[in-house]
């Protein structure tokens, strides 16, 4: 069953990613074109509109493939953000230890008592919101997970006898830490990567639903949600269909988390 | 450790842009005034001096005045801090009563169609957005089936009645975000007692308790569930900020007056001294909590006693 979960992630995702990347580019329409039937309430799901419009009547179908683009690339980025972050100063602290770990360590302990959220939000009513400042503050303030992975298994690899025997052929501490050991830490943060990308994009689409984070007329997912609040019962879909993009999105990311973390015990 | 975060927190706060004293910006007032405000406020001072002063007034229990309403910052956050609490806790309590039998259960009949079933179901949960939960509690059960109220805490007009009303009026009111921070917390936990009582069932002491006749309800209970619930009680103590982060928002869509509205509020409003009442005191939870947790694991493990 795992089996078949884990191949329909895989192709959900790679459908989405797919759309995202290809309609815009075919130019059909426009997300913030307004559509010509909307008389001032948003239209329900129609052959014209196959999902219905938004509150400004707007196409909610082009709406959401232009929000997926936006929405996997806050995640890519700001997972990418953390997980450097989280490299570097994992294999440092993992490798030289001393005060340098003790500090990096109390550090991370810190930034994890905070809710992250309520970081994240303080930062963010402080910076005009935009999607690059989404980006950061997300990649800045979820490095402590793979910061702990990264020195655990620095810690662990450091005393394979492969290790002892570079030092003894007098290879130098750099050579040792980038060629040596940094490979034997990827496979482990390769899956964190995956998992914390779909936490990225719901802590993205928490922000630009609370409109902290992508800003209209641009599209997110999230932002979509914002508007949809007052329009809950006469328009339901506008709050449902994003809300299914995103769970299904992150479960994708979930599942193919499970699986490559499975695939690399397994070996 | 708290003095920390403190720090952090107030330098993250003072060194970004913006100034509360735009706040108070009227027409009818010159350079003058705003300098005076700034003043009365403190902000002219050095960062490290203005965080001194802070601490010291922290330490006396004073944690300055709001800026928007000029109120005591501790009072009005010992007024939210009830609605928050109780929030919390109950959904602590309800995602260990519903995680931990479900867990032992589908731990102990593995691969059979509840297991699938709970396991695609909790995948999906820790999948869904928190405030997405909520608006489709609202969506289905307040707005369609009409069953529960869509948020607040308290009716207004129940403000004298007995103290037994005003319990199930909060209660009532209650059901909704409950149900959603209990779906964000419990999938987790349950997967993760799945897996544990999974890998407890394997050991040679479960075998043993066997070979000896030992019923397998008996061994459920008292063997395994006692060693299953030990990492359960440093999961729930490491996913706490979780739980009151993503409490933030929910408290947000139902309008529950606890902390994360007051914090919210605050964030938008650029109110830094309920600012920084709201993070010291979600983090003294945070670690009261962890404290607590550390102290049922010595309860429930003699080992480390």
């Amino acid at each position: 069953m795992t089996k078949i979960l884990s191949r329909l992630a895989y192709i959900f995702l790679a459908t989405i990613l797919a759309i995202s990347i290809i309609v815009p580019l075919l130019n059909i329409s426009d997300p913030n074109a307004f559509s010509p039937l909307f008389t001032g309430d948003p239209l329900p799901p129609s052959s014209h509109h196959l999902l219905g419009t938004d509150d400004l009547g707007r196409d909610l179908l082009t709406r959401c493939i232009s929000g997926a683009k936006i929405s996997l690339a806050v995640g890519a980025i700001s997972v990418t953000i953390s997980v450097t972050i989280g490299l570097i100063l994992g294999l440092i602290s993992g490798f030289y230890g001393g005060i340098i770990e003790t500090c990096i360590m109390r550090i991370v302990d810190v930034f994890l008592a905070i809710p992250t959220l309520f970081l994240i939000l303080i930062i963010q009513v402080m910076l005009t919101p935009s999607i690059f400042n989404v980006m950061a503050v997300i990649g800045l303030t979820s490095w402590m997970g793979v910061t702990r992975l990264v020195r655990a298994e620095v810690l662990s690899t450091k005393e394979n006898p492969f290790i002892t025997a570079a030092y003894a052929r007098g290879i130098s501490k750099t050579t040792i830490l980038f060629k040596h050991i940094l490979p034997h830490t990827l496979a482990p943060v390769i899956v964190a990567a995956v998992l914390g990308m779909g936490g990225a994009i719901l802590i993205e689409s928490t922000l630009s639903f609370l409109g902290l984070g992508v800003q209209p007329p641009n599209a997110s997912w999230g932002n979509m949600l914002q508007g949809s609040i007052a329009y809950m019962t006469d328009a339901p879909w506008m709050t449902i269909i994003p809300g299914i993009l995103i769970t299904l999105t992150v479960l994708s990311l979930n599942i193919i988390g499970d699986h490559l973390r499975e695939k690399i015990f397994r070996k | 450790m708290l003095l920390l975060i403190t720090i952090i927190s107030f330098l993250i706060m003072r060194l970004a842009p913006g100034d509360p004293t735009q706040m108070y910006l009227d027409p009818k007032m010159g350079a003058q005034d705003i300098i005076q405000i700034r003043k009365n406020f403190g902000l002219d001072d050095p960062l490290p001096i203005q965080y001194i002063k802070w601490l010291k007034n922290a330490a006396q229990g004073n944690l300055g005045y709001s800026y928007s309403t000029g109120k005591p910052v501790l009072t009005a956050i010992l007024e939210r801090l009830p609605a928050t609490l109780i929030l919390s806790i109950s959904s602590l309590i309800c995602i260990l009563l519903i995680a931990c039998p479900i867990g032992l259960y589908i731990g102990s009949h593995r691969n059979q169609w509840p297991d699938h079933i709970i396991t695609i179901v909790s995948l999906i949960a820790m999948a869904m957005p928190a405030f997405w939960v909520g608006l489709m509690l609202i969506l289905f059960f307040s707005l369609k089936l009409d069953l529960f109220p869509t948020s607040g805490y308290l009716n207004p007009m129940l403000s004298d009645a007995p103290i037994l009303t005003k319990i199930t009026d909060i209660a009532y009111h209650l059901v909704l975000p409950l149900t959603t921070t209990v779906i964000g917390g419990i999938a987790g936990l349950i997967r993760y007692n799945r897996f544990n009582v999974i890998a407890i069932l394997s050991q040679d002491y479960i075998q043993a308790a066997r070979a000896r006749g030992i019923g397998e309800g008996t061994i459920l209970l008292k063997h395994a569930f006692k060693n299953a619930s030990l990492p359960i009680i440093t999961i729930l103590g490491l996913s706490l900020p979780d739980l009151i982060g993503g409490s933030l928002v929910i408290e947000y869509i139902f309008s529950w007056p606890g902390m994360g509205q007051l914090g919210i509020a605050a964030v938008f409003q650029r109110d830094y001294p309920i600012l920084m009442g709201t993070v010291l005191f979600t983090s003294i939870l945070i670690l009261i909590g962890n404290r607590l947790a550390d102290l049922a694991y010595r309860w429930v493990d003699p080992r480390i006693r």
